[in-house]
């Protein structure tokens, strides 16, 4: 019997079928990648006064620029700063997926920040030994802030080496802060936004000071953390004009001075970074070899520290977080602390159409969504703060009297619905708005979010509204386009200075101002806000911008975030508490392990 | 036979050069902002209109279509497959690297769908409507019916939780550790073997039930020959035909679809590539991953029916 085989479909059918199967998840955006700092958990519960939970630190408050500081600390980071501390071994670390590309200066992104951070130094650093609540000297020896306000002089450290085995001159930092500041064509200054305002030039004034003129002074705390943000490490002029200041596809070798330098990186496998035996912060870092495992989720991350292939793991599941808190089996064995993440989730309004333009109506919006709700909701996902809508970053420098924050986010319900719905009778709405687009960007925290809006404002304002989920790269596609009625979000501050990010955000044509939002007196108050000298009138105009947003609402910010962070009782070093910033965690200087640990 | 192999292959061009372009301008026609992707939020919107147009010409996006379909062809014939927009790696450099661990973990799921599916595909089929008939066609029902994703996030926290157990992180090859190779592939294997043994069982039941009741199968009966040799010489050689042509089509999907069950065992595979290579908007690697899923599946099939003129003499190729 002879039997004839013709051409089968079944190769282009499957194929076909493939190629649906994968544009649908590109679309569906099965895991986005990470910007800035994602992820933790909350512990929001329905009452309507949240007590914190027993795992929760209890918040310092800081109402006050607590980076100000009354003295210059030339050097708090020392090899004994942890005297116990004992020498060698690795430390396994649970992180994100693989860069994108390898210049920090040029991206947000924690796959970069986790890894690179602690290959550079900047001028000023976040001091980890006080969870980052004061500035200190880095490269710089100290600072000096002439009278007004213009002119920073920052004498540097002497015999300072890079990785390659220069030495590090003033030359070297300002091309590696010409390239923040005004970077060549081609090369992209994620940050330039925060500079630009205050018109600084960068200058040598010696081989060992280099000095930064601003045509507008900034507040001190807001440049003592420009000078401070961790993305702008300094790396040899020579190696910079050899790659056109542009690190994207060499960054990973680009010489640095940090206290490890880069040893390999097998892509999709692990990044391996090793202590520099010439780190001019002598006897620093404790480390012999750092390793990241790109884990891209947060249950791989957790269920990998958990069962002891890494010792350490940032962005961990909340339910992993809380089972190595209260378990038997496993609060012996691991630690754990929230830090902040300078990122926050709202919905936004696109004003640049009718009726969001009315601020009645966001007023309204802003009334009938339930926070508290969302609060309980979010839990099971992230780790926030339970103070949403205080328009000010929580446990941060200036953040909001808790009574304030409490009072936005804890109101009578039935008075808040009631003056909600007489707001948009007001505003000639009384019978709802229909046809709203309500576009929420992928994540099942925001997919959530967004059908509790969908649901509270046709429950109670009549507003009926389509859902439309846009993945990562498509949902700032839309924003730009204007292509949307309302959305719900998530997007990040690069430092945590009122000036930074309520300008970027609310500002008339604010860098992120999402939702196209102009209001001339809060820009008026704003105005102040960034040329103040005194903390406390700065502190005072920085609830008074906040009491203008009450009422005329930009946004409805629902969810400040912050990122768990868990490592095995071995490794030490690592301070958490009292608001701590997510990179805090990225230098891994002070970090050292125990026997227990180095025995593995 | 040669002739049918060349015919086959030839054949397969055109339907691979249909696939590339499907692919290409599947690409093209997706939303999503490629440099948002590459500098994050903050960096996109410092991007000026000049910095803009020379990153996309950098990309060579900036290319009428046409033009960068015929570079990518170029690409392909010459073997280069390109490189990926972000990082140094070439696409070629993906595959080497990434390739061998999802291979191995598609061959041994497929063994194991074999070892688990077909004895119980021949005892459900011998024993119909007993008791172990009902078991096998209640399990492999609910293995077909359990996401495999689910299956393998449970089996993760079960081992982490109850034995604080997990593979280990760094991608070991088998000729460089067979053991420590094996705790990496088990995983994702068994839970891929399994959600395939239940097909194999499946249709290995079907396709005995029809072929005992054949003639020949009764006329080895009448020889005198027992059970067990009828089963395995007759009924199963000629029912074994759709168990193949079922494995061969699994194989391929397994080669390009593990890309789940990568992601619940954390294993670096060509799955997983592919997925963040869409949500970064990374064209080159998708259209050659794309490309090289085509060309297996387009592999496997050829082979099985080779393997049928193997498996059964009366079968000839012209």
């Amino acid at each position: 019997m002879k039997r004839r085989f013709a051409f089968s479909p079944i190769p282009v059918t499957a194929a076909v079928v493939a190629i649906t199967m994968l544009v649908a998840i590109a679309c569906g955006g099965a895991e986005e990648p990470e910007t800035t700092a994602p992820a933790g958990n909350q512990t929001g519960g329905s009452q309507p006064v949240q007590q914190p939970a027993a795992s929760e630190p209890e918040a310092t408050p800081t109402p006050l620029p607590a980076s100000l500081p009354t003295e210059v600390v030339e050097n708090a980071v020392t090899k004994d700063a942890y005297p116990d501390a004992e020498y060698g071994g690795i430390l396994r670390r649970g992180g994100y997926g693989d860069p994108s590309h390898y210049d920090l200066m040029q991206v947000s992104s924690v796959s970069n920040s986790f890894k690179q951070m602690m290959l550079v130094n900047g001028l000023l650093r976040y001091n980890p030994l006080d969870a980052g609540k004061t500035i200190i000297a880095d490269l710089a020896t100290t600072w000096d802030v002439s009278d007004d306000g213009t002119v920073w002089t920052f004498p540097l450290r002497e015999g300072i080496q890079f990785h390659d085995g220069t030495i590090m001159t003033a030359d070297d930092v300002a091309a590696s802060w010409s390239r923040v500041l005004d970077p060549p064509a081609g090369v992209v200054s994620a940050r330039k936004g925060l500079y630009d305002p205050f018109g600084p030039t960068a200058e040598v004034v010696d081989p060992q000071t280099v000095q930064f003129t601003f045509t507008k002074a900034p507040p001190l705390n807001y440049g003592l953390n420009a000078f401070a943000l961790e993305w702008h490490g300094v790396y040899p002029k020579a190696f910079l004009e050899a790659n056109s200041y542009d690190l994207k596809l060499n960054g990973q070798n680009a010489p640095g001075t940090g206290a490890f330098r880069f040893l390999d990186h097998q892509e999709g496998e692990v990044w391996k970074n090793e202590r520099f035996p010439d780190y001019w912060n002598e006897g620093l870092p404790y480390l012999d070899e750092v390793w990241t495992f790109p884990l891209g989720s947060p249950t791989n991350r957790s269920a990998a520290l958990l069962a002891g292939n890494v010792d350490f793991a940032q962005t961990v599941d909340p339910a992993a977080y809380e089972l190595m808190q209260t378990d038997d089996s496993f609060k012996d064995k691991f630690e754990g602390q929230p830090f902040s993440s300078y990122s926050y989730f709202a919905i936004w309004f696109n004003m640049d159409r009718e009726p969001w333009n009315d601020a009645r109506v966001r007023r309204a919006m802003w009334l009938a969504i339930d926070r508290t709700a969302l609060h309980e909701i979010g839990g099971e996902w992230l780790f926030g703060y339970k103070g949403g809508t205080g328009w000010t970053f929580p446990e941060q420098a200036f953040q909001l009297p808790q009574e304030d924050v409490d009072a936005r986010l804890i109101f009578d319900r039935p008075a808040a619905e009631k003056e909600a719905k007489r707001l948009m009778e007001e505003a000639g709405y009384a019978d709802g708005i229909q046809n709203v687009d309500l576009l929420w960007r992928a994540g099942p925290f925001r997919e959530a979010a967004a059908q509790v809006a969908q649901l509270e404002f046709n429950r109670i304002l009549g507003i009926e509204s389509e859902l439309r989920a846009a993945p990562f790269a498509v949902w700032f596609e839309e924003l730009a386009n204007r292509n949307f009625d309302i959305t719900v979000g998530a997007i990040a501050s690069p430092f945590i200075d009122p000036s930074a990010y309520l300008n970027s955000w609310y500002r008339c044509g604010g860098g992120e101002n999402h939702s196209n939002y102009c209001n001339a007196e809060f820009d008026a108050v704003m105005d102040q806000v960034d040329v103040e000298a005194d903390p406390e009138k700065r502190y005072e105009l920085v609830q008074q911008a906040a009491r203008i947003l009450d009422n005329d609402p930009p946004t409805i910010e629902f969810w400040y975030n912050r990122t768990l962070a868990a490592w095995r009782t071995c490794v030490h070093g690592i301070e958490g508490k009292n608001g701590a910033l997510v990179h805090n965690l990225d230098r891994m200087d002070t970090v050292w392990l125990d026997a227990e640990c180095q025995a593995r | 036979m040669h002739k049918y192999i060349l015919r086959r292959v030839l054949l397969a061009i055109p339907a691979l050069i249909g696939l590339t372009i499907i692919i290409f301008l599947v690409m093209r026609i997706l939303p999503g902002d490629v440099l948002t992707v590459m500098f994050g939020e903050e960096g996109t919107l410092q991007l000026s209109e000049e910095d803009r147009t020379r990153i996309i010409a950098s990309l060579g996006l900036d290319k009428p279509i046409h033009l960068q379909y015929v570079d990518w062809l170029q690409d392909i014939v010459t073997l280069k497959l390109g490189q990926s927009f972000w990082r140094s790696s070439s696409v070629m450099d993906l595959i080497i690297s990434r390739g061998p661990i999802t291979l191995e973990i598609a061959i041994v799921s497929v063994i194991l769908s074999w070892v688990v599916g077909l004895p119980v595909g021949i005892v459900a089929a011998m024993k119909r409507n007993s008791a172990l008939d009902y078991a096998g066609r209640f399990f492999s029902i609910l293995f077909l019916a359990i996401p495999n994703f689910w299956l393998g996030t449970l089996i993760v926290l079960v081992l982490v939780l109850s034995f604080q157990w997990k593979a280990p992180l760094e991608v070991i090859n088998i000729w460089e550790n067979p053991w420590q190779n094996l705790q990496i592939v088990w995983g994702p294997a068994l839970v891929l073997g399994i959600g395939q043994a239940a097909y194999v069982s499946r249709m290995a039941r079907s396709a005995l039930l029809e072929t005992i009741h054949e003639d020949y199968i009764r006329t080895a009966r009448a020889k005198g020959l027992a059970e067990r040799m009828v089963i395995a010489r007759h009924a199963l050689r000629n029912a074994i035909m759709p168990v193949i042509t079922l494995s061969g089509v699994l194989l391929g999907f397994l080669i390009g679809g593990s890309v789940a069950v990568e992601q619940a065992f954390g294993v670096p595979g060509l799955g997983r590539t592919l997925v963040f290579a869409f949500l970064e908007r990374d064209y080159v690697v998708i259209q050659n991953l794309v490309l090289l899923y085509g060309i297996i599946f387009v592999v496997t099939n050829l082979l099985v029916d080779i393997s049928y003129a193997w498996i059964d003499p009366r079968i000839r190729y012209s």
